[in-house]
């Protein structure tokens, strides 16, 4: 599998249109939430798998498990959001660490 | 066309440039996720808990390939699909590919937008403007003096 190749595509199609804007705007309201919020969900998120749904924040201590609780809460947000939370503070370079 | 981006504010206060990125799943749905815009990164790096929740298929790297970075060696899978962004117009755009992606949940909290797909567009990341944009086709830029 060549790691490197890869194909820029413009969709032109109206229902695929309506679709991805609908979709953005949903992640767009879960991205400003969790902006907002991050004051009222720290430190009890740090270190742990947060997803965000319906503008409200499921913390678990594995990946699938903060996203079957985003899910069931709020199974028609196709715009949910999801992240691990850090527990290091401090600047960041976008490295790997051991 | 060109893609809008933003600065988004992370856990711990500080603003990062990202482009939101729908990534297919197995049942061709599009999951959501923050992509850190990072020129940097020679490779596309798909977050653990993104590989997580798109539960397709996955195979190893090419033997002797490594995930390499400042801090050492990361393991990584690659897999196939589509990243889609959103232009200007609203229209999506798909990217379609292979990609790393981290099996370490831990490794990131972003998922990262690398060189691979990043060279395909003129990237603008000016904190001083707060625009975040990925530039191609028949949009370009100028510098003004």
């Amino acid at each position: 599998m060549n790691e490197s190749q890869v194909e820029l595509q413009e969709i032109t199609d109206p229902g695929e249109m309506a679709r991805s804007r609908s979709q953005r705007a949903n992640a767009r309201r879960n991205s400003d939430w969790l902006q907002a919020h991050w004051p009222e969900l720290l430190p009890a998120a740090a270190g742990k798998f947060l997803a965000v749904a319906g503008q409200q924040a499921y913390l678990a201590d594995s990946p699938t498990e903060a996203w079957a609780l985003a899910r069931s809460a709020h199974p028609d947000d196709d715009g949910i959001l999801c992240q691990y939370v850090r527990l290091e503070r401090g600047p960041r370079f976008y490295a790997n660490r051991r | 066309m060109q893609i809008v981006g933003e600065w988004f504010v992370c856990d711990d206060g500080v603003a990062r440039p990202v482009v939101q990125v729908r990534v297919r799943d197995e049942h061709g749905q599009f999951l959501t996720e923050n992509f850190l815009v990072d020129c940097c990164a020679d490779r596309t790096v798909l977050s653990a808990f993104l590989l997580a929740r798109l539960n397709i298929p996955h195979q190893s790297p090419a033997s002797g390939t490594t995930l390499q970075g400042i801090g050492g060696a990361s393991n990584y899978v690659v897999v196939a699909t589509a990243l889609e962004m959103t232009r200007d117009d609203g229209g999506p755009v798909k990217i379609n590919g292979s990609f790393s992606a981290f099996c370490d949940a831990t490794a990131t909290d972003l998922s990262i937008l690398g060189r691979d797909v990043l060279d395909l567009f003129d990237v603008i990341v000016s904190r001083r403007r707060n625009q975040v944009l990925l530039v191609a086709g028949n949009h370009r830029y100028d510098i003004i003096l």
